[in-house]
């Protein structure tokens, strides 16, 4: 049952709700097949960008097209794409194959034809057999399988997944995540997925399009736009901690990082994995890029666990190394040598946009 | 709970219970007694001839009849606007969600009066249509007596669906778009199978007031149509058959507590299987499309609840053909306009209303609240049903029922003026216990406990942790029930002398009068008292919080 996905190319859309602009000046493309994960913090339009996509939310100003065709004539019901809701929005009088089997009733096939698809798909989201069950007993993970199941059913060209496993519990989501991004790359369906988690876009998507204040800051893939934030909040928004002011830096660090002249205004992102922690007093305190400092807290955290280490002006994360480490405890820092990303977060958004634009 | 608080909450619950026994159970008691023992013995052979004549079926016949258009016009003009309400975002909006609930509170023959100015002879609409060259006197109809009802009981519709439909979370009508049902489909195969247990109870409480409505059908239905309830009262009072009168009061009641037992049983099951619906729903803008949809419903809307109002304040300036407009009828309120006996001044009438809404109100809100405060947190569906039985049962045999049982010993107050206060009292008491119970059982316990830890005890913690919430639900009931009194007519048709009328009778004496200036005269005293009750209700609908019911 591998299909063909759809290509989806949004063109400059404006989207507003009375005077306030939730969507400025939005474009993005989703390839035929592929998965693109939207992530921006909540409130920056993210939702309403499917909305607009599916049709629900109408456009000010720009364009839909799926597989080139313009969707400013086809009504929502017509458009034939699939969306999963964050609460899954499933049929309360309805039962799991009531749920599932809806839009293909819609389509009008027949009970028995339909009963097909419905297990069918029940299969594919690992809920075979669940046919008759109320949607009110259903677990949290289950609804959102049913409500996955519910919008595959009709086999949509595309899947529009709004935070789909936003309402589960951190261990859940991991695990549906994976589960979920083996599945559309089974299907061969094309994916545009809008999340505040890292986990669930990076589990699932081929492309990440960063969406802050409704308009785009950031787009590449995964990798990449981890790698190299545009600017500081960027990469505070990705996770990393480690954005501080290239001035603040003590002098053996500043040696082995290939910082820009004169640019000690700057923010610069010192990724996590380029910095451990040694015991103090290890022989190894004068080479290059080894720098002393104290521990300030540790998070053992089973979700992001790390080290504050204080070394003199600024005060940096690092992994948790594999000798206990105490708080006060003086240890030796060492950072990985090379280019990091730096930004200069007084520039206006728009001004550094329009730079990252040049090739 | 300690034996003194028990025993504090079975004397409050006694004191409403006795009321209920002599002023509710005895007359209906008395009703049943006549009916089925009208010299002493059994006579259930007369009670079956009374049953068996054809003119009896023609009542039941047009009592359902009349009461399923009613319900069936109430919900083509309630559900639209229900759904405009709780969808749409627009100017006035809460205006108008505050305003709706005049109709309903409207007193009987007010509302009466206004139909009749609009459908009349000489009302607008048949001019209109005179014009046009078509002769339409619509003032003793069907079409009167069914718009008057869908008039009173929009609100009922708007307030019980729109309740349930703007907490129906929106995300469920989209899922049903993305999945390709149209706009129109979505509503018909989501909406409308999860809004069926609120239609299904408005439709009921719309079908029980028209059923058993009297002042509408006797005023607009004309001589020759008659509901059951009229037709008690025309035995009972002008045929002089009080065994008649009883066995239909009888049969009212059986079918009255036969339907609220079923849907009770009916809403019970369907509330089981309908999970918490999210408190939060998103108003959308009008625009586009919806523009004419929101648009029109608002327009058929002004129509309907506007156009008899603002035609009844038109008509009471309105002095006849010779004359013209004028205050005449204004400026007359004060004296006797005709030298029978049975008139008295207009404002003679205001007085005795207002006189007897203040002692209902005393006798009404106190027994009220005792009865809310010691039903307290217990549910049972015998308890909703043993509150919903009132409103269903008839005012026309109530007071009918008062008649035959304080007529004589052992309590022969029939012609005491304070049976009239007492009487609106057994009607609004229902309504008083429906405001302030869900206020009571909203108590949060955890401030109950937290008080009586600190060393409260039980008199204080209520006086303390409930008697705040309680008060202001009760100053909200004694509106209300101000309201019923200035507005009852059935039970006050029976038990006022006839030369105290209240407001309601007088404006019935006078609309039954021939001649453009009693005409007028009966639609100012309604306006002026459309206007008093309107007041009272807007007031205290200002207090109420968006607890719900009506």
């Amino acid at each position: 049952m591998v299909s063909m996905g759809a290509a989806l190319s949004v063109r400059s859309i404006t989207v507003a709700l009375g005077s306030s602009t939730i969507l400025h000046d939005v474009s993005l493309e989703v390839g035929p097949g592929q998965a693109v994960a939207v992530v921006g913090p909540s409130g920056g339009g993210k939702s309403t960008l499917l909305r607009a996509v599916v049709g629900l939310a109408p456009l000010r100003s720009g364009a839909v097209l799926l597989d080139g065709v313009d969707q400013a004539a086809v009504p929502v019901h017509r458009r034939g794409m699939g969306l999963v809701a964050q609460d899954g929005a499933l049929f309360p009088h309805r039962d799991v194959s009531g749920n599932v089997g809806f839009g293909l009733r819609l389509m009008g096939w027949d009970r028995a034809r339909a009963a097909g698809r419905v297990a069918e798909v029940l299969e594919l989201v690992g809920l075979a057999g669940l046919q008759h069950r109320a949607v009110q007993q259903l677990s949290g993970g289950e609804r959102q399988r049913v409500a996955l199941a519910r919008a595959l059913a009709p086999s949509p060209r595309l899947l529009l997944l709004d935070e789909p496993l936003g309402a589960l519990d951190r261990d859940l989501r991991g695990r549906l995540a994976a589960e979920l991004g083996s599945l559309v790359r089974h299907l061969g369906i094309s994916v545009l997925l809008v999340t505040h988690d890292q986990e669930e876009a990076g589990a699932l998507a081929d492309e990440l399009i960063v969406l802050r204040s409704g308009a785009i800051v950031q787009h590449g893939p995964p990798p990449v736009v981890h790698g190299a934030p545009v600017d500081g909040w960027v990469a505070g928004f990705l996770g990393h901690r480690n954005v501080v002011r290239v001035g603040s830096l003590p002098q053996p660090l500043r040696e082995v990082l290939d910082l820009p002249p004169g640019g000690d205004d700057l923010e610069g992102l010192i990724a996590e994995d380029r910095l451990k922690v040694h015991p103090a007093g290890g022989g190894t305190a004068s080479a290059p890029g080894h720098v002393p400092g104290t521990v300030v807290a540790v998070h053992r955290r089973p979700a992001r666990p790390g080290v504050l280490i204080d070394v003199g002006g600024s005060v940096l994360w690092a992994p948790v190394p594999g000798w206990a480490v105490q708080v006060g405890g003086a240890v030796d820092l060492e950072v990985a040598p090379g280019t990091i990303p730096v930004f200069d977060d007084h520039l206006p958004v728009v001004a550094r946009r329009a730079e990252d634009d040049e090739p | 709970m300690s034996r003194a608080g028990r025993g504090g909450r079975w004397l409050l619950g006694a004191l409403p219970l006795l009321f209920l026994a002599v002023f509710f159970a005895w007359p209906l008691v008395a009703v049943l007694d006549r009916g089925l023992r009208p010299d002493g013995a059994l006579d259930l052979a007369g009670a079956l001839e009374v049953l068996r004549r054809p003119s009896t079926a023609e009542v039941v016949r047009f009592t359902l009849w009349e009461a399923t258009l009613s319900t069936a016009l109430t919900l083509a003009v309630g559900l639209p606007l229900a759904q405009v309400l709780s969808r749409h975002r627009f100017r006035g909006r809460g205006l108008l969600q505050a305003v709706l609930v005049v109709p309903f509170v409207l007193p009987t023959v007010v509302v009466a009066a206004a139909w009749t100015a609009l459908l009349g002879a000489d009302g607008p609409l048949p001019s209109l249509a005179r014009a046009a060259g078509i002769e339409l006197d619509l003032r003793h109809s069907v079409a009167a007596v069914v718009l008057a009802h869908a008039f009173f009981n929009v609100a009922v519709v708007v307030r019980t669906v729109g309740l349930v439909w703007e907490r129906l979370d929106p995300s469920l009508v989209d899922a049903a778009r993305t999945l390709g049902a149209s706009r129109w489909r979505a509503a018909a195969i989501v909406e409308a199978p999860l809004l069926a247990p609120a239609i299904l109870a408005s439709a009921v409480i719309t079908f029980l007031f028209s059923a058993t409505s009297f002042a509408v059908v006797l005023i607009l239905g004309g001589p020759m149509r008659a509901t059951v309830e009229v037709e008690i009262w025309r035995s009972a009072t002008q045929l002089l058959d009080l065994q008649a009168a009883a066995v239909l009061s009888v049969v009212q009641l059986l079918a009255v507590v036969a339907l609220l037992v079923v849907t009770t049983a009916v809403e019970r099951r369907a509330a089981r299987s309908l999970p918490q619906l999210p408190v939060a729903q998103r108003l959308e803008a009008v625009r586009g499309a919806a523009r004419w949809w929101v648009g029109g419903v608002l327009v058929a809307t002004a129509l309907v609840l506007g156009a008899p109002l603002a035609v009844l304040v038109e008509r009471s300036l309105w002095l006849g053909d010779g004359v013209g407009y004028g205050f005449g009828a204004w400026q007359a309120l004060g004296g006797e306009l005709r030298d029978s006996v049975l008139f008295v001044p207009p404002l003679e009438a205001v007085a005795t209303s207002l006189r007897t809404a203040a002692a209902s109100v005393v006798l009404a809100v106190p027994l009220g609240v005792a009865a809310a405060v010691a039903l307290g947190r217990r549910r049972s569906p015998w308890q909703e049903i043993g509150l919903l039985l009132p409103l269903g049962a008839s005012a026309v045999t109530m007071g009918f029922g008062m008649l035959l049982a304080f007529g004589g010993p052992p309590l022969a107050i029939r012609g005491e003026p304070w049976l009239v206060p007492v009487a609106h009292a057994v009607v609004a008491l229902p309504f008083v216990v429906r405001v302030v119970l869900p206020v009571v059982r909203s108590v949060d316990p955890a401030m109950r406990e937290a008080a009586a830890v600190l060393g409260a005890t039980p008199t204080r913690v209520w006086l303390a942790v409930d008697a705040p919430v309680v008060g202001r639900a009760a100053a909200v009931a004694a509106g209300f029930a101000a309201a019923i009194s200035l507005g009852e007519f059935g039970a006050t048709t029976f038990l006022a002398r006839a030369s105290h009328p209240t407001v309601p009778l007088l404006i019935e004496r006078l609309l039954g009068q021939p001649g453009a200036a009693n005409r007028s005269q009966a639609m100012a005293l309604s306006v002026l008292l459309a206007v008093l009750v309107a007041s009272v209700v807007l007031v205290v609908d200002r207090w109420r919080s968006s607890e719900g019911g009506w």
